[in-house]
């Protein structure tokens, strides 16, 4: 069965957010509390509202800083929600501690994108590896012995490797072990953050290809964060497109380059160099942008705005079949694979 | 391991001498041929002979021996010095960095106090409130100093507290402890080993000023601040009393310091990945 | 188009060594290029593979240890091996221009973006009036096409965006009309559409004032699409070489080829179940082993492979391959 067919409403939804709204307060310096200026507050998610079935990846894509990691660590309770709900496998978890807490740790884990950085330098890889199952779960020597070293069959480790130190290993070998540490818990949703972005092509490959593998036969459901359009085209079932804190199109991974129906879904696909030797004789001025405005977040780039788009924020509507857009004036023409690029 | 040791000079020497000065630590009863507060009557300011390899003092005492016996207390000084700064120090400077808020404040100031007082003032107070003794030089030396190493344990924790690493380790249940003392303290060894070199130099030195001035040890007691000051009178007449407590005190901060910096280039994770 | 005939500059036979010790690595290794009038050309290959390090050779820019030693860098006929170092720093900035991988970090924060472009007009050429620098610096902004040059030259790098970061950057590097500018990784701290914006920028400018460059990246498909003839290196060596067309459409060694099928392609008629990749890991420079270099990840690998180095050979017009398997 094919990769981008596995949709559906009556699949379980292992998490969702609601209205989600993690607002980061500006420092006010004593001139702006004199002056009385209005408290200033960076939007890092505005209002998104996602939901995750059981079984997929969903693949979360947009430029820098426009909120994507940002859910990631608020999923995990690492940033105070402002406004609005996660809900995991029903029961939301902004208010949890505790027991409940571990327990929802248990089941949801994170991998990140520096591979150096998120494993301690002077812990050896088998340890890290172990210490989800020690926390976790209670198993004896033998049995926790037993699932190390399968886990780390899985990933692709040796086990002579098990005693080494993080900086022995190589880039890909390091997100190995980030892999093995959140995988070995068994966790219903794995958060990837970027989790390629600095790896080398060859190396890329095999870890997308290891997720993939491990995707299947873990029966995991997956949160894919990257920036990088080909890496989410590859592996997700789902795409959501994020631009500044709100998400602008969400869609079926096939028919992100037959069907981007959102102006900004438009120009990401054409900005990936494909390859193929074209002359673009487009040239922008550099303009600065402006953020804190009302109504659509695209205003200022957007080739085809109008006088609604600035006064009125778009709703985020079902547009067609699974396929959701956050447009006034959406672009309503199919764009036929030949129209994509211009072969000199 | 060994070799990157052995190829980095500046360690090596350090190294060597740090043996050499702990030798004639421990076997100080053993390498000197008298002792060390035994008068000759009749052989006072004596130079450098057969008999008395540094010379006398003016009561006639050996000074190589004093000297030896003085190295005894400069290194009591320097390691109770520097235990009492790190077991005083690292838990501060943890439970600061980790948890930050108004408990960092307040521990921040409370440390902040003991850091604007020179130690030579220090020394000074102490000894009003104690009395002159080897330990009042210590508890003297041990506050001022302790301070810094609250300030670096905490600089190091605000920085690995950001890591991924520390992050990954919450969501895989790790409670506060665990963190603080698996996670973050081990990762904060390679500057405390540095500041260990730091603050037994500093002992040396601060030891040998505190009895120079009087704020330190008791006299018979042999130790090379003392046996500066005594021989201040005598500087032209007899200026072995004083070339060789000053050489010793020299060499000792110099294997301090040789160590130290050696130490810091071994450690230093560039390093290792070129030199291997 | 390129003018085939004007060479800007030709690297023979570079090979940058770092002694450390008894141990030698070798991060450039016998590397030749050419580069000439108005042609954009691309070095690709992954981290370590030695391509920054030419760039800073041809330079004469590399880190302590390292020695660079060639048979000759002629930069518009002259040999730059022979110049002392006061004529090496004319060339620098005046001749060729480096571009930074991170804009932020190449710009001081302390400094406006006319102290910036002035510093550069003052390291060359320092008997300028106070009116012919700011004419030359609103100049170069222009050609960057900054908008607002006379407003935005009193501003601060931190005021701007990472594209117009970058602007700034290649306005530093063409103020003195340099023939020759070396961009390493200029567009992978930004996003991929204000990437597109600088490349067709790079583009404008290689027409309008004749400029060549060399693009240093590791991402095949941008190299692939904007650079007109590319060079490919594996562990300090050049692997193969040609014009992109023929690179892309018909890659002749093996590690090209598994370099290109280990991306994933945006195509929605492929289903890629998985991707092919090439099997283990880039070695160490300094333990290199005694044959083909890509010897021991190489599918097609096998005796002669593994114990004899290969040369790079010419196999088509304008292309050169290092490895014997492929026939004429």
């Amino acid at each position: 069965m094919l990769e981008s067919q596995k949709l559906g409403h009556n699949k379980n939804i292992i998490l969702k957010t609601d209205k989600l709204k993690v607002y980061f307060p500006i420092e006010r310096t004593l001139g702006d509390f004199i002056l009385n200026k209005p408290k200033k507050v960076v939007k890092a998610v505005n209002d998104v509202s996602l939901d995750i079935y059981e079984n997929e990846v969903l693949g979360l894509v947009g430029e820098t800083g426009c909120g994507k990691s940002t859910i990631a660590k608020t999923i995990l309770l690492m940033n105070p929600i402002t406004s609005g709900k996660i809900v995991f496998q029903g029961k939301e978890i902004n208010i949890l501690n505790g027991d409940k807490l571990k327990d929802f740790f248990s089941k949801v884990q994170m991998i990140w994108q520096d591979s150096f950085s998120c494993l301690n330098p002077r812990m050896k890889a088998h340890d890290i590896i172990s210490r989800p199952l020690v926390r976790f779960k209670n198993l004896n020597k033998s049995e926790t012995s037993k699932k190390i070293k399968e886990t780390m069959k899985i990933v692709g480790l040796n086990e002579n490797e098990m005693y080494r130190y993080p900086h022995e290993f190589s880039g890909g070998g390091r997100q190995r072990i980030a892999i093995a540490r959140a995988l070995i818990s068994e966790p219903s949703l794995l958060i990837a953050d970027e989790p390629t972005s600095s790896l080398d092509v060859s190396i890329q490959a095999q870890i997308l290809n290891l997720l993939k593998r491990l995707k299947d036969s873990f029966k995991l459901t997956m949160l894919f964060i990257s920036h990088d359009l080909a890496v989410i085209n590859f592996i997700s079932n789902r795409i959501a497109v994020m631009y500044f804190g709100r998400i602008v199109e969400l869609m079926p991974k096939k028919e992100l380059l037959t069907k981007n129906y959102h102006w900004y879904t438009k120009k990401l696909v054409d900005a990936i160099p494909k390859g193929k030797r074209c002359i673009d004789t487009d040239i922008t001025l550099e303009k600065s942008y402006r953020l804190n405005h009302e109504g659509c977040i695209y205003y200022y780039r957007c080739e085809n705005a109008k006088k609604k788009c600035l006064k009125e924020i778009p709703k985020f509507v079902e547009f067609e079949k699974d396929h959701y857009v956050a447009c006034h004036y959406p672009r309503r023409e199919v764009r036929n694979l030949r129209g994509l690029r211009k072969v000199s | 391991m060994f070799k990157t040791v052995i190829k980095n000079k500046k360690l090596f020497i350090g190294l060597i001498m740090l043996i050499v000065f702990l030798g004639l630590g421990i076997f100080a009863p053993q390498i000197t041929p008298y002792p060390y507060d035994k008068a000759y009557v009749g052989s006072s300011l004596k130079p450098p002979s057969n008999d008395f390899w540094f010379g006398t003092d003016r009561l006639g005492r050996d000074v190589f021996s004093r000297v030896i016996y003085g190295t005894r207390i400069s290194l009591i000084a320097a390691v109770s010095i520097t235990s009492v700064c790190l077991l005083l120090g690292i838990p501060l400077g943890l439970l600061s960095g980790y948890y930050g808020g108004v408990l960092d404040i307040v521990l921040m100031r409370m440390v902040d106090v003991f850091f604007a007082f020179p130690w030579v003032l220090m020394g000074l107070l102490v000894v009003v409130v104690r009395g002159q003794g080897l330990s009042s030089v210590i508890i003297a030396l041990s506050l001022s100093y302790f301070p810094q190493i609250v300030r670096i344990v905490r600089s190091n924790v605000l920085t690995i507290k950001e890591q991924d690493f520390i992050a990954a380790a919450r969501l895989t249940g790790e409670n506060d402890f665990y963190i603080i003392f698996k996670y973050i303290l081990p990762n904060c060894f390679a500057s405390l080993i540095v500041q260990t070199t730091l603050i037994m130099s500093f002992s040396i030195l601060g030891e040998a000023a505190l009895s120079y001035l009087g704020y330190g040890t008791r006299p018979p007691m042999p130790s090379w601040g003392i046996l500066l000051q005594q021989a201040t009178n005598y500087i032209w007449v007899a200026g072995y009393l004083v070339i060789f407590p000053g050489i010793f005190i020299i060499f000792a901060v110099l294997t301090f310091n040789f160590t130290g910096d050696g130490l810091r280039d071994i450690l230093d994770p560039r390093y290792k990945r070129i030199y291997g | 188009m390129a003018n085939e005939d004007k060479n800007i500059l030709e690297v023979r036979n570079l090979t940058t060594k770092f002694r450390f010790g008894e141990k030698v690595l070798i991060a450039v290794n016998d590397v030749s290029i050419e580069i000439n009038e108005k042609e954009i050309v691309g070095i690709v290959g992954e981290s370590g593979c030695g391509k920054s390090m030419t760039a800073f050779s041809v330079l004469g820019i590399v880190p302590h240890p390292g020695e660079a030693n060639s048979r000759g860098i002629i930069f518009k006929g002259r040999n730059l091996l022979k110049k002392s170092h006061k004529q090496m720093r004319k060339i620098r900035g005046c001749g060729i221009s480096l571009v930074y991988q991170d804009p932020l970090s190449s710009l001081n924060p302390s400094f406006n973006i006319y102290w910036h472009l002035g510093e550069v007009l003052k390291a060359h050429r320092p008997n300028l009036t106070k009116k012919e620098k700011y004419h030359l610096i609103i100049d170069s902004l222009k050609k960057v096409r900054i908008l607002n040059p006379e407003e935005k030259v009193l501003q601060y790098p931190h005021q701007f965006s990472g594209g117009m970061r970058q602007r700034v950057v290649l306005a530093m590097a063409l103020i003195l009309n340099s023939s020759l500018v070396i961009a390493d990784e200029p567009t992978t701290a930004l996003d991929v559409t204000t990437q597109k914006e600088i490349f067709n920028l790079i583009e404008k400018l290689k027409e309008e004032l004749s400029i060549s460059f060399i693009i240093i990246s590791h991402d095949l498909y941008l190299i692939g699409e904007r650079c007109d003839r590319v060079y490919v290196m594996y562990s300090g060596q050049i692997v193969e070489s040609g014009s992109s067309t023929d690179i892309f459409n018909d890659p002749f060694h093996p590690y090209t080829k598994g370099l290109l099928d280990s991306i994933p392609k945006l195509d929605p008629n492929i289903d890629e179940h998985e991707l092919d990749t090439i099997k283990g890991e880039v070695q160490n420079l300094i333990d290199l082993p005694k044959g083909c270099f890509f010897s021991n990840r190489c599918k097609l690998a096998d005796k002669v492979c593994k114990s004899t180095r290969q040369e790079l050979k010419k196999v088509g017009k304008g292309r050169m391959v290092r490895c014997w398997k492929v026939k004429n």
